[in-house]
């Protein structure tokens, strides 16, 4: 089941008026909501539960095993049984293709040929997202920083939570579980903020996001049809179809959870108004970045062993995060163009003589040379293969500019007219430094009728035909 | 929780009220402009058929390989190229039955062997004829039959204008009525970009492997289409023939037989031209793969010119 579907509206209508009709019901809130998250998932392929089920159960036996011992041994046995099976489960159904078909190649060049190792097998969807949150519940209670819970379907609720369940946020054991197990009030404040970000995110998603894919798509498909100005618009607008793509994503499963009394963190912070990398990854899918550096960059040593060994964390810490997107070299490219930046920007900005870009009207450069930077690292993450990012590359710094594909000038004039609606909205909430989690929570039910019907109409005037979730491919 | 449940219908019930008020106000404002366009192909090029089908004599009826490659002034006079971009066989078989009925008009169908074997054809095209939907009958009742009809729009009669509001406004304001002078003939000016472009594909082409030799059949929803066509002219006195126009190169035949085949035994004039300049063909009548720049197409008309007199005699 997917968010932008008729069948989501229908079940989540039902889900709401049932789960709120049980207020003082913790217990069968919980299971009502554990229910709806399993057939939610379910819906997209029953047969995926049980790894779920499976994963859950580890660690809710882990999580006790480590909490219950004062051994540091026998704690850390438990823990690395936690981290190989959650990440054994997801090298074998993200990487191993992957990492046989690199090795495959690799002794190829020796002359060796292995044979056909590679397997069919079908990506879980949403498997990088829910083993991270599962490791982050027994990272944390090995550090001591957390108590495991005693309630199985508790554990598997905050697991399963159908509003994060395929494509995020990330949100952490200590964020949501104890909200999952206190008892939830309907809140209208909460009620209101969830169903206007709610809106604005199926607009981004709906309208904008979808419509910059008809434009964008047709050209990395066939790059070598195109010269560098499509080139160009072409991953400018990739640019802003993934960030309108994930953040409206985000934005329902913010919203939807909010309208059922919980509180996630925020995913995404305007982050093309960034000045630098390092503030790009402080706005960019920021449960995954937090994440990342919370158990990995930190686990490594952080900045705490010099800086050398800084550099060498950030790459890593990247490097994996690119990884994680995906398994092929694009990724880790991604990841590795991103890492070297960081290097530089912690390199330039520990030296004072540098301290002049941080005043204006450097800041204003930042946000150019970030974008463009960002922009440069979406083309491996867009293109299909590695060679044609290369090649489109190539083709964009062969400066062959010209007139550019026009495409169905409907779609373009509708493409133009999203991108412009996206950018006054987040321009608007930029500005006036407010945070879209809680822009509607003061509304009048006229305010709100009013917003609802602006968003429907603009829905059934602009929406494209409904494209997955560029994230749930992840 | 009463109250709560009274809030949270309070704002279900405004947001309803308030949503169909305003859709219907700016449905009915969008059919008035929209009504009076007559440029821009979706709206434009429709209305104009729409406005002129009753007096034609000849109609061409098809995809982009109908309007890119029917010059219907040079072709039969009195005539209009009805070919819009991306469209397949519902579309057009819903805009022949808008045709005057128990009049004599000659109706040229261009139809695609490929698209008459895809399994995964639904008819979806039709909804290119949204914005008429529940306001023309005809055009209505053809999209419900094919399933294709929006249980959204029902409600939000706005969805008929999805991705078309701005360039109803736009083709509003211009006022043109570019379809007149070409009666609906959109040929395809070739460029040195384009032709680097067909360059490219013919080189792609040729490395493809096909997997000729099999055994396919026409689709259930092609078959069923076809026969409502045949059905329609039979009973409405108009002169049919299915085309099938050039391509730059074809190597498989299969779907071209079972197209064959089926017209045969449903006792319809079908010709076919895919190969129709495989003896002399030249890249400058080519705009792509599949569709002849105005060279190509000038080329072709007095083929077309010729079937048509034959349907006169």
């Amino acid at each position: 089941m997917i968010f932008n579907s008729l069948v989501f509206v229908i079940f989540f209508a039902i889900v709401f008026l049932i789960y709120w009709s049980l207020q003082n019901r913790l217990t069968i809130q919980n299971l009502i909501l554990l229910v709806s998250s399993l057939v939610f998932y379910g819906w997209w392929d029953w047969r995926f539960l049980g790894l779920i089920i499976l994963s859950s159960i580890i660690d809710f036996v882990v999580g006790k095993q480590i909490h219950g011992s004062n051994h540091d041994s026998i704690r850390k046995y438990w823990l690395l049984v936690s981290l190989t099976s959650n990440l054994g489960l997801l090298a074998f159904f993200k990487y191993y293709n992957f990492f046989t078909d690199s090795f495959v190649d690799m002794v190829g060049v020796f002359g060796w040929n292995p044979g056909y190792v590679t397997l069919n097998i079908i990506l879980p969807v949403g498997i990088s997202f829910y083993t991270f949150q599962t490791l982050s519940y027994t990272i944390d209670i090995y550090r001591r920083q957390f108590e495991p819970t005693n309630n199985f379907t508790n554990f598997l609720t905050y697991i399963a939570f159908f509003p994060q369940l395929v494509a995020g946020p990330i949100e952490r054991a200590a964020d949501l579980l104890p909200q999952i197990e206190t008892r939830r009030k309907f809140n209208r404040e909460w009620f209101n903020a969830g169903l206007i970000q709610t809106g604005v995110g199926f607009i981004r998603k709906i309208v904008i996001a979808d419509n910059l894919a008809k434009y964008v798509d047709p050209v990395f498909e066939n790059p070598e049809f195109h010269n560098s100005t499509t080139l160009v618009i072409a991953t400018i607008f990739y640019a802003f179809q993934i960030y309108f793509d994930f953040s409206g994503y985000s934005d329902i499963a913010i919203g939807i959870a909010k309208m059922l009394g919980f509180k996630f963190n925020r995913n995404f912070n305007l982050p093309y108004f960034s000045k630098s990398i390092t503030e790009f990854w402080r706005r960019w899918h920021i449960s995954l970045s937090t994440w990342l550096r919370d158990y990995l960059y930190i686990s490594l040593g952080g900045n705490r062993k010099g800086i050398k060994i800084q550099y060498r964390n950030l790459m890593i810490t990247m490097l994996v995060g690119g990884l994680w997107h995906g398994s092929s070299w694009n990724f880790i490219i991604w990841g590795g163009i991103h890492g070297m930046v960081l290097v530089m920007e912690k390199f330039i900005f520990s030296r004072n003589f540098f301290s002049v870009f941080r005043r204006r009207p450097f800041n204003y450069l930042g946000i150019l040379i970030t974008f463009f930077i960002v922009c440069i690292s979406w083309i491996f993450f867009r293109a299909p293969t590695l060679e044609d990012a290369f090649f489109i590359l190539k083709k964009i710094f062969s400066f062959d500019f010209g007139r550019p594909f026009m495409n169905d000038i409907n779609i373009l004039a509708t493409v133009l007219f999203a991108l412009f609606l996206g950018f006054i909205v987040d321009t608007y909430l930029y500005k006036k430094k407010i945070p879209l989690e809680v822009w509607g929570a003061k509304f009048s039910p006229i305010q709100i009728g009013l917003f609802l019907t602006a968003t429907i109409l603009i829905i059934s005037l602009f929406f494209s035909n409904s494209n997955n979730f560029i994230y749930f491919q992840f | 929780m009463k109250d709560n449940i009274i809030y949270v219908l309070k704002i279900a019930m405004l947001t309803f009220i308030i949503s169909i008020a305003t859709d219907r106000l700016l449905y009915y404002g969008l059919n008035f402009i929209s009504d009076k366009v007559y440029s821009g192909q979706s709206i434009g090029k429709l209305n104009q058929f729409l406005e002129s089908k009753d007096s034609l004599s000849t109609v061409f009826l098809g995809s982009s390989r109908t309007s890119r490659h029917f010059d219907a002034k040079k072709i039969a006079s009195n005539s209009f190229n009805m070919g819009m971009d991306g469209v397949k066989l519902a579309y057009s078989t819903a805009l022949l039955q808008t045709l005057p009925l128990q009049t004599k008009q000659n109706v040229i169908f261009q139809i695609d062997p490929g698209y008459a074997i895809d399994s995964t054809y639904d008819g979806s095209d039709i909804k290119a004829l949204g914005t008429k939907y529940l306001r023309n009958d005809i055009i209505t009742d053809n999209i419900n039959s094919l399933d294709q009809g929006n249980a959204f729009q029902r409600l939000y009669r706005t969805v008929g204008y999805n991705n078309l509001i701005l360039g109803v406004v736009n083709n509003y304001l211009k006022g043109d009525r570019e379809y007149i002078n070409a009666a609906g003939y959109e040929p395809n000016q070739i460029d040195s970009l384009q032709q680097k472009n067909l360059r490219i594909e013919i080189a792609r082409d040729n490395n493809l492997i096909e997997d000729c030799g099999q055994q396919m059949d026409i689709t259930p929803i092609y078959k069923k289409l076809i026969l409502e066509i045949k059905k329609f002219c039979e009973e409405n006195n108009k002169n049919l023939i299915f085309i099938t126009t050039p391509r730059f190169k074809d190597e498989c035949k299969d779907d071209n037989d079972a197209l064959s085949r089926f017209m045969t035994k449903s006792k319809l004039r079908y010709i076919d031209d895919t190969d129709y300049f495989q003896r002399s063909n030249n890249n400058e009548y080519w705009k792509d793969l599949g569709h002849m720049s105005s060279l190509g197409a000038e080329q072709y008309t007095p083929r077309v010119k010729n079937l048509v007199n034959s349907l006169n005699k």
